[in-house]
């Protein structure tokens, strides 16, 4: 689902994020990224969600190579891949239906599509009954449940979270993995970004570690080592 | 599909509109002293082409012929205009006419009577009444006279006077237009900036929701588009709202323009009006173009997309 072959990133001269970064996610894995801050894991993401382009190698995302993408192909890509983050990006104005409908809208879907999946991606994570609701109601757990539904609107056949538990409590983090577990469980790939250790460790899945912007581990049950 | 997407850019349009209103109106504001200002150079244009027109229909030209050019010789003259193309007519006034319209003219003047009875003789000769078909051909008449063998019948013309009088008239209207232009120019250079920089804050406030467009697929003509839809609605309203203004000024006006050209003048709310649907669409398309440049500029600047 994933391939990363050879990728480097650079900015400028003196800065080299990513080194010679080879990596295989199979379709329907869940993968932890680990690493501590600043060893390159946010910029993974800016690749492969086609924010910033590689400096060499070769990134393939569903078949899709996007090493060279062109602007224009970009929306396409992201409406393949979800995307979730630690300062979730809801919209305050927008109540939370409405949030998660606005994927849809500014994608060009149908009102019957819009009115059909909204509901249907609420249930999945929970907050059919806070459609209503506007984010500022909502504890930072349901905020990020939010944004999970907003993500899988587009029926991804990839989600990344990025750090989506980053400043939740120990409850509602329980809550955000296990719906993470659960969207897995439906087939979508889950890249989960993170440098929680107890998530990692209670996860007993794949963990690839990153370090100063080189893969040093890539465990099939692993747990978190640095 | 490409309506569905047109018409929810053009909700989240009106939504940017609403927003940050106190902005909107500001510039439509800016938008509508300019569209206004156009239309004042346009009325200027108007009233100074009627004011030639008006001092060109009462002008003729007269020819006073020599005192001593006989009846048949000024005939032979009148008969000669007549067949030029440019001529719309051309009456004679023979010398004992003149001497009897004079008369009448200064019948209660006893110096300027008893100056003529002290002449003795009639002193005037004919006078030939020229009226082009075309005002600007007068100048062609007078160069064709001059050169035929009749030139030497002639005395002298009054053209030059009239001449004087519409080349007054066309320097002031030329010059009012010229300030028209200058200060719609100016409006026109205005009214960019503002709109460029309505555009440029819109950006910035919209700042996180362009992001999340971003980030779930939205394409980026789907974000570029309510902005230009915006300008558009800040150029419609504007052109509404200033001809609306406009009319009402028109309307005032009017009173004084058939003081001002003896009640024989133009009816310049009449005139645009027939006019305004072209009015309308010249204005507003004018004004789009305009937007539509201001933003494509702020959204080079400040969108990446």
């Amino acid at each position: 689902m994933i391939n990363l072959k050879n990728v480097n990133k650079c900015y400028g001269q003196k800065i080299h994020a990513l080194k010679d970064v080879s990596l295989s996610i199979a379709p329907r894995e869940f993968v932890s990224l680990v690493g501590q801050s600043g060893t390159g894991k946010s910029t993974l993401v800016k690749l492969l969600i086609a924010e910033e382009s590689p400096t060499s190698g070769t990134i393939v995302v569903g078949g899709w190579d996007i090493t060279r993408i062109r602007r224009i192909e970009v929306p396409m890509l992201r409406r393949q891949i979800g995307v979730v983050f630690q300062d979730i990006k809801l919209l305050e104005r927008k109540k939370v239906g409405e949030n998660v409908a606005f994927a849809l809208q500014v994608s060009g879907a149908p009102r019957s599509r819009i009115t059909s999946i909204v509901p249907k991606v609420l249930k999945i994570v929970g907050l059919e009954d806070k459609i209503e609701r506007y984010p500022r109601q909502l504890s930072g757990g349901e905020q990020q449940r939010v944004a999970l539904a907003r993500s899988l609107v587009h029926l991804p056949k990839v989600l990344i979270a990025d750090e989506p538990t980053g400043h939740l409590d120990a409850p509602n983090t329980r809550e955000i993995i296990e719906l993470l577990l659960r969207i897995n469980d439906f087939g979508t790939t889950v890249l989960l970004v993170t440098h929680d250790r107890e998530v990692v460790n209670n996860l007993r899945k794949r963990v690839i570690t990153l370090d100063n912007g080189m893969v040093i581990g890539d465990q099939k049950v692993g747990t978190y080592i640095l | 599909m490409w309506l569905v997407t047109f018409f929810r850019a053009g909700g989240f349009a009106l939504q940017n509109v609403f927003r940050n209103f106190s902005l909107s109106l500001v510039t439509v504001l800016i938008m509508v002293v300019t569209v206004f200002s156009v239309n004042i150079v346009l009325v200027l244009q108007l009233l100074g082409v009627t004011a030639l027109q008006s001092v060109q229909e009462r002008i003729d030209v007269s020819l006073y012929l020599k005192q001593e050019v006989d009846e048949q010789a000024a005939r032979g003259l009148q008969s000669y205009m007549r067949q030029l193309a440019q001529t719309e007519s051309v009456d004679l006034l023979l010398r004992d006419r003149v001497l009897a319209q004079f008369q009448d003219r200064h019948a209660e003047e006893p110096s300027v009577m008893q100056s003529l009875k002290a002449l003795g003789d009639n002193p005037f000769g004919s006078v030939l009444i020229v009226r082009a078909t075309e005002p600007q051909f007068y100048q062609l008449l007078i160069d064709t006279i001059n050169a035929s063998p009749y030139a030497q019948l002639i005395e002298k013309q009054d053209f030059e006077d009239h001449r004087q009088v519409i080349g007054k008239i066309s320097n002031v209207t030329d010059r009012l237009r010229h300030i028209g232009i200058g200060i719609t120019l100016l409006f026109l250079l205005i009214t960019m900036l503002i709109v460029f920089n309505t555009i440029w804050i819109k950006l910035y406030t919209h700042q996180e929701e362009i992001g999340i467009m971003k980030l779930v697929g939205a394409g980026n003509w789907f974000i570029r588009m309510p902005f230009f839809i915006e300008g558009l609605i800040y150029a419609v309203l504007a052109v509404a709202a200033a001809l609306g203004l406009f009319f009402s000024f028109a309307d005032t006006l009017q009173p004084y323009v058939n003081d001002f050209f003896d009640g024989t003048a133009i009816n310049v709310v009449a005139y645009f009006s027939e006019r305004l649907p072209l009015l309308f669409a010249v204005e507003f398309g004018g004004l789009a173009v305009l937007t539509l440049i201001a933003t494509t500029v702020a959204m080079r600047r400040y969108l990446k997309v």
